[in-house]
């Protein structure tokens, strides 16, 4: 070094300096007097020694400070580099076990932890190690008071529960609500040495709090949606799509569990169905069957009705359910002469291609019912049961090909008179009394 | 043969880190050397003969594309091992840095714990 030679010279020569072990590391090793440093000596005349080593001494600590702010300036590079890495692997997720997976992988590369884990909505989504205890009383104490701490000496408090952790760390997870959860860290009791956790932890530890705690948000939300569009979907399966939203937007399938309402019960079935099939190729019935109940449904749906089920060459379709509705006769009427008008158009373009024509039968009755969904856990139909249904079952045998039959209580619902034709009162079986019937013109 | 990596980057305080990164590395023998811009960066490679150098490439004259085609083909130094050091969001261009034959390329802001382990793998300090 330049300068030192220069200072060396000034101060008379003959400084040397070595390291710890006495080899030379600069100078020519000799010297009478000498002055310990940190690691080494300074020898040479005394005053030259000394003011060489306090030279060194100064430079020695400067360059210790250097290092020291350089380590320091690191630290929070590497923090700012996480919480980076850590935006763009949660921008990628979707499901609330990942996003805490990821939370705690990242978090540990900075903040020493043997045992911890994510808290969301009241149960553990994701783990290190094992034996986070959910109840206790610390855990329940961070979720109330939303603000994240520090405990070095977890031993000793009495909220611990039965968590085997000798520190914690733990931070809230938060939505615009309020707190969702929390992600912890720990250390396990029993580890040589003792792990500090400082306030630069929790911070860095609140801030992957915040990330984690808007995608777990994001997480819940998406789910929402998704079971919302399975429901919708299933609902679109038997419900006029407007129905279905209105169903979807007041509380969902839940609504559907068992009532008694006003209904209007319609049956469509074919005509001399069994002779017909008998005749056919089972893929040909088959065929068959769904170009009739595709024809049928569409009508019906536009006629604000619910498609209950499919009985064979059957159709029964409810009107007036699941939402009630005063004009459900009439509806239940309109779809019936649109039904058969349907059938008279399908009918010309199977003769075309060569097929049979099919005719069918409708009856239509309404009354108190049964309605909601019915079945076992994993087979659940939304359908109405009850007398109405009955009758209406029975009026539909009732219509000879091309016919509409109507109960006396539907023509008392629609209110008009012409376009019914009286049939008299029949019996119906299992019924102690007569009910009238109408042919529809 | 003493282990040395060259730090090319015209902004002090990335020198700083990645010799603050690297400092382990010193007690392992290895020597840090630095140099602020391309024309330096060229001086100390043929001086020192680095095996490792970390190059910037945004710097003012003389770029990282041109040391590093300089060192690899004007020079013949293919046994130095390059890395280009290219800020995020900026269009690196790929297809430039092999044909100037650098041996990979990492993105700033860079990970430190990537960029010791893969000084560690160059030097066989693994």
């Amino acid at each position: 070094m330049p300068v030192l030679t220069r200072l060396v010279e000034t101060l008379g020569g003959g400084v040397s300096i070595a390291d710890a072990s006495g080899k030379v590391l600069w100078g020519d090793g000799a010297g009478l007097c000498r002055v310990e440093l940190d690691g080494g000596f300074v020898a040479g005349p005394e005053g030259a020694a000394q003011a060489v080593a306090g030279l060194l001494e100064l430079l020695a600590a400067k360059e210790n400070e250097r290092r020291d702010l350089a380590g320091e300036v690191l630290h929070l590079y590497r923090e700012g580099h996480l919480i980076g890495e850590l935006s763009e692997q949660l921008a990628a997720v979707l499901d609330v076990g990942d996003v805490g997976r990821t939370a705690l992988e990242q978090a540990q590369r900075l903040i020493p932890a043997t045992l911890g884990g994510m808290v969301v909505g009241g149960a553990v989504v994701a783990e290190i190690g094992q034996g986070m205890d959910l109840d206790s009383a610390f855990v329940k104490s961070i979720l109330e008071r939303g603000v994240g701490e520090i405990v070095n000496d977890f031993v000793a408090d009495g909220r611990r529960g039965q968590w085997p952790a000798q520190a914690v760390i733990a931070a809230p997870l938060k939505n615009k609500q309020g707190t969702i959860g929390l992600i912890a860290l720990g250390v396990d009791a029993g580890l040589d040495g003792e792990a500090t956790y400082v306030a630069a932890h929790l911070k860095l530890l609140n801030t992957i709090a915040m990330q984690a705690g808007a995608a777990v948000a994001n997480a819940l939300a998406s789910q929402k949606l998704l079971e919302r569009e399975v429901e919708r979907q299933a609902l679109q399966m038997y419900l006029p799509p407007q129905v279905a939203e209105m169903i979807l937007s007041s509380g969902g399938m839940e609504r559907l569990d068992g009532v008694v309402q006003p209904v209007t019960v319609l049956y469509a079935d074919i005509r001399g169905f069994t002779t017909m099939s008998e005749r056919m190729e089972a893929r040909d019935v088959v065929h068959m069957l769904n170009e009739f109940f595709t024809a049928m449904s569409g009508v019906i749906f536009e006629a604000r009705g619910t498609v209950d089920k499919f009985i064979g060459d059957c159709i029964m379709a409810l009107f007036g359910a699941p939402v009630e509705s005063p004009r459900a006769a009439e509806d239940a009427l309109e779809a019936a002469m649109g039904m058969q008008q349907a059938m008279t158009k399908l009918n010309a373009s199977r003769l075309e291609r060569g097929l049979h024509a099919i005719e069918i039968g409708i009856g239509i009755h309404c009354g108190p019912a049964v309605v909601g969904n019915i079945g076992s856990v994993d087979r659940v139909q939304y359908t109405a049961i009850g007398d109405t249904v009955n009758v209406a079952a029975r009026l539909v045998n009732l219509a000879k090909a091309g016919e509409i039959i109507v109960s006396a209580a539907v023509r008392e619902s629609i209110g008009r008179d012409e376009n019914f034709e009286a049939l008299g009162n029949v019996d119906l079986k299992g019924r102690a009394t007569q009910m009238g019937v109408y042919r529809v013109r | 043969m003493s282990k040395k990596i060259l730090i090319v980057d015209d902004e002090p305080h990335l020198r700083m880190l990645i010799q603050q990164t690297l400092e382990d590395l010193e007690d392992e023998g290895v020597e840090l050397l630095t140099a602020t811009n391309g024309e330096e960066a060229i001086e100390v490679i043929r001086a020192e003969q680095p095996q490792l150098v970390f190059l910037d490439v945004m710097m003012p004259k003389k770029n990282g594309f041109d040391v590093c085609q300089a060192v690899k083909h004007e020079m013949g130094m293919t046994g130095v091992h390059i890395i280009l050091l290219t800020a995020k969001g900026q269009e690196f261009d790929r297809q430039k840095g092999q044909e100037v034959g650098a041996d990979l390329y990492m993105t700033k802001p860079f990970d430190p714990d990537a960029l010791l382990a893969k000084a560690r793998e160059v030097l066989g300090l693994v």
